[in-house]
């Protein structure tokens, strides 16, 4: 997979799950971020995208059992000891939250929780962290950060918020920055200069980035590589050019045209969306998740669940699908049944 | 109704009954034990005049005017439980009447009842319960009363506070839109709410008011001697701490009971999440 | 936040002004003769009418009671029937004696109620044992526990001394006593409180920042924890400072609630009234610095007002 050649991945993830008691939230993902490279993880709310996210960054609560293997810039992060990563954990990866005002306490002011990442991994005296503290508010381009620094959560905008975030996540340029859906909670520009604001920094940092959404839109201005989740599984990844112009996925090209019809489609016209629901239990059946939603499903796909594999005969490198009938290549992207159902206006 | 709500804990509902229940029985077989008041000067007391230690006469040994130690603690625990109910009953009456019309009828109604309840809530218990003791004669009543008085109030907010919920959820609209009379709707609609909420609540507040009760009698303001209560013999106990610490520690053993029994009914009657700590995000 | 605090200010006086004509009318009428009361022996009638002349008790209730009030206004708290001296000079140094049992009672609350709810909230043994310990706290009766720790700490380890009088090493019991009846409710409201917060994003965020564990909990849990608990605490302090009657009557600590108790036997009105005015200053004034504190703890509440 592309990258520096010198640097190893940013991050490295192999046959990954997660369960939550009997819930099996994600299935045996693998994915692979290079070093600087930025990868979308697309996925419908509870497709496991968070789940896979936190468990690469060994955040998750204790009820949730990870297993597989996980190399973050060449640290092994599921075997390492936990105090011992603990303190390692802000130097390998910076995290962004959806919800920023969640993830700010609420008492502290901020500055004072973005000094704490210096006095602690840079062993700097208070003064000096205050400092450090206002110049990271300040790239990520804060107006007067001395005064902002002395805020409390409650007194900044959602932006602002989510600057402070983005701050916290580079202050100690790690090799890797999660995201996880850090815009939906914004309004559409201030999604759009946080979205600039993370790419422009990634790259002076050179973090590689795993960027969680929903929203296949952003996809395309943000990443290099794409893989997209569905119940607990990844079922198509590659190069972004690849997914967007040559889905194979069924489930893919149901994401693809939901976006379709929101950039073509007039205000109140039906916007497309893939019938069904995701199944709530996706382990529990033999075959294919995606079955009971698929408009090319055949014996074969309630038999089997399908392996993630290369597409044969494709020009794109690395370009893999979980699916029976991969869509050929520059095949009309719309199957005509998958529009059955519409939303209301 | 099917099955147990998850997290119920019926083992302290179970072990709080048996309690109060060997207690009550106790209560009830008072006159068995013998006189609680009448001095036994002959084998009550010793020769110097101290009281006896516990013998197969005297279980409990007699106190320090040669009274049967036991008679007088099954009396005293007679008084607690008289005093548990009936202040109960009456605190919980008037506590969720009070919070049933000023959150029924809002308005002016209201305004005046919740202020006094406010003032109810901000009283200092035991100098409030001492001043109402200086103008009633002792007894059962002023006891009754005095804790009638103090402890009306939570459950008047408590239950305010439910018929604030139920309204919001719409539950007085939905009864006047289908016709219903306004005491209809407060019969059919609020009063099971409320009612189930005041059971939950009646062991803690028996609790309260029987700790509150032994602590008047304790201050000389409620049950007065020679009349036993379990508070008044604490306190007559205390001159003989030294050498016959039983004379302390056998009532105040009893109103410890007593209180943790009706405590356990009330947490058996309540629910938990036993999930709440596996949420936790800090160390594994 | 300064109008929010002028408002509670204003209530706060009206409720002092309240009880302060509710503690005038119950203690009128209260049965029994102050003049007896101050001269027990007297057995000419005259000598009676003379007391009750020389304290106005011979006027109507509404000239005394307009005389009583307006000395109120001056600071004056009246004379003691029994010990004829100003209440105000009775109840001025019992105030210090109560203030240092209330401030450590409050000390030992929170320290023992604090570490319980945060233990608690960690571990699902020790939460256990905590609700059991709360249970047992919960049902035993002030003066029960007091009478417990004295029997054990006093007389039987000679630990602590027994007799009544306020000093250093009087003051361990009483305060331990009010400590561990208050703690459960700090237990309760704390442990609740790290348990959620421990489940918060936030808490998420700064495990993901590389702090240990004891950091988090000290520099961003419990400074969460802090405002209920301030709240709480300044509430209590009122409330003892208006008079911890049990508690002092059990280990004779010379304070208000003593004072109170020993003037209710005596039919000292005066006392009585000046005790229950004392004890509502208190209580309004501490709730307001318990409102305070709240806003200095938490930035959100600073703005709501």
């Amino acid at each position: 997979m592309p990258g520096d050649a010198g640097r190893p991945a940013a991050l490295m993830a192999r046959d990954v799950s997660v369960r939550y008691g009997p819930v099996r939230a994600v299935r045996e993902a693998s994915l692979t971020v290079g070093a600087g490279q930025a990868v979308a993880l697309i996925g419908e709310t509870g497709s496991g995208k968070s789940s896979l996210a936190f468990a690469v960054a060994r955040l998750l609560p204790r009820s949730a059992r990870v297993t597989g293997r996980v190399e973050i810039a060449g640290t092994d992060v599921l075997a390492a000891d936990w105090r011992r990563f603990r303190g390692e954990r802000a130097r390998l990866l910076g995290c962004v939250a959806q919800d920023a005002m969640a993830a700010l306490n609420p008492v502290l002011p901020v500055g004072r929780q973005v000094g704490e990442l210096f006095a602690v991994h840079a062993g700097m005296g208070r003064r000096q962290a205050a400092a450090a503290a206002s110049a990271a508010l300040a790239s990520v381009r804060i107006d007067h950060p001395e005064a902002v620094a002395r805020l409390y959560p409650h007194q900044l905008s959602g932006g602002m918020r989510q600057r402070v975030m983005v701050a916290m996540a580079l202050a100690l340029r790690p090799p890797l920055v999660v995201a996880d859906e850090p815009t939906t909670a914004l309004d559409v520009s201030t999604q759009a200069e946080i979205l600039g604001l993370v790419a422009e920094l990634r790259e002076r940092v050179g973090s590689g980035l795993l960027w969680i959404t929903h929203d296949i839109g952003v996809v395309a201005e943000l990443a290099d590589w794409a893989a997209v989740m569905y119940a607990g599984r990844i079922v198509e990844t590659g190069p972004v050019e690849a997914i967007f112009d040559a889905p194979a996925h069924p489930y893919t090209e149901g994401l693809l045209l939901t976006r379709r019809d929101l950039r073509s489609g007039a205000p109140g016209s039906p916007l497309f969306q893939i019938p069904g629901a995701p199944p709530a239990r996706p382990d529990e059946a033999p075959g294919c998740p995606f079955m009971p939603r698929c408009p090319r499903a055949t014996a074969v796909c309630a038999a089997r669940e399908p392996p993630l594999l290369p597409l044969a005969g494709r020009g794109e490198a690395g370009h893999q699908a979980a699916c029976h009938h991969p869509a050929p290549p520059g095949a009309p992207p719309a199957p005509a049944p998958a529009r059955a159902r519409t939303a209301a206006p | 109704m099917a099955g147990r709500p998850a997290g119920r804990r019926p083992w302290q509902l179970l072990a709080g009954t048996a309690v109060l229940a060997a207690f009550a029985a106790l209560a009830v077989a008072a006159p068995l034990a013998g006189s609680p008041l009448r001095p036994d000067l002959t084998r009550g007391l010793t020769p110097t005049g101290l009281p006896v230690g516990p013998s197969a006469r005297y279980p409990l040994g007699t106190d320090l005017l040669g009274r049967d130690e036991l008679a007088r603690l099954a009396y005293g625990v007679r008084v607690s439980l008289t005093v548990a109910i009936a202040s109960n009953i009456a605190s919980i009456a008037i506590g969720a009447a009070v919070g049933l019309v000023a959150g029924f009828f809002r308005g002016p109604a209201e305004q005046v009842l919740m202020r006094l309840t406010d003032v109810g809530l901000a009283l200092p218990y035991t100098l409030a319960g001492l001043v109402i003791a200086a103008i009633m004669p002792a007894g059962l009543t002023r006891v009754i009363v005095i804790i009638t008085a103090l402890f009306w109030s939570y459950p008047a907010r408590l239950v305010y506070g439910e018929v604030l919920r139920l309204r919001r959820r719409g539950f007085v609209e939905a009864g006047e839109a289908m016709g219903a009379s306004g005491l209809a709707v407060v019969r059919r609609h609020l009063l099971p709410q409320v009612t189930s909420l005041m059971l939950a609540y009646s062991p803690l507040n028996a609790a309260s008011a029987v700790a509150f009760e032994a602590t008047l009698s304790y201050l000389n303001a409620g049950i007065n001697p020679p009349a036993p209560s379990l508070g008044n013999m604490i306190s007559d106990g205390q001159a003989a701490i030294t050498y016959r610490p039983l004379l302390v520690i056998a009532p105040g053993l009893a109103v410890m009971a007593l209180t943790l029994a009706f405590l356990l009914v009330g947490e058996g009657m309540k629910t938990r999440d036993p999930d709440a700590r596996r949420l936790s995000w800090l160390g594994r | 936040m300064a109008r929010a605090m002028m408002r509670r200010l204003v209530f706060g006086l009206i409720a002092v002004t309240g009880v302060a004509v509710l503690a005038f009318l119950l203690e009128f009428v209260v049965p029994g003769d102050p003049a007896r009361a101050i001269a027990p022996r007297a057995q000419s009638a005259a000598v009676l009418a003379n007391i009750r002349a020389q304290l106005h008790l011979n006027q109507p209730l509404v000239v005394q009671f307009a005389s009583y009030f307006g000395n109120l206004l001056h600071g004056d708290l009246g004379m003691s029937y029994v010990q004829r001296q100003p209440v105000a000079a009775l109840i001025g140094p019992r105030l210090a004696d109560t203030g240092a049992l209330a401030l450590a009672g409050v000390l030992a609350e929170v320290l023992i109620g604090g570490t319980l709810g945060v233990l608690a909230a960690r571990h699902d043994r020790v939460r256990a044992a905590v609700g059991a310990v709360n249970l047992v706290l919960l049902a035993v009766p002030v003066f029960v526990l007091g009478l417990v720790l004295l029997l054990v700490f006093g007389y039987q380890l000679g630990l602590a001394p027994v007799a009544g009088g306020a000093g250093p090493a009087q003051i361990v019991l009483p305060a331990l006593t009010l400590g561990l009846i208050g703690a459960p409710w700090y237990a309760q409201i704390v442990a609740d409180q790290v348990q959620e917060a421990l489940a918060s994003n936030w808490v998420r965020t700064a495990v993901g920042k590389g702090l240990r564990d004891g950091y988090i909990l000290r520099r961003h849990v419990l400074r969460n924890v802090l405002s209920p608990v301030l709240t709480m605490a300044g509430m209590d302090l009122g409330s003892y400072l208006s008079g911890v009657v049990t508690v002092e009557v059990v280990f004779v600590w010379p304070g208000i609630g003593l004072l109170a108790y020993n003037a209710l036997q005596n039919l000292d009105r005066p006392v009585v009234m000046g005790t229950v005015i004392v004890g509502a200053v208190a209580v309004v004034a501490f709730n307001l610095l318990a409102d305070l504190a709240r806003m200095l703890a938490d930035p959100r509440a600073r703005e709501e007002a």
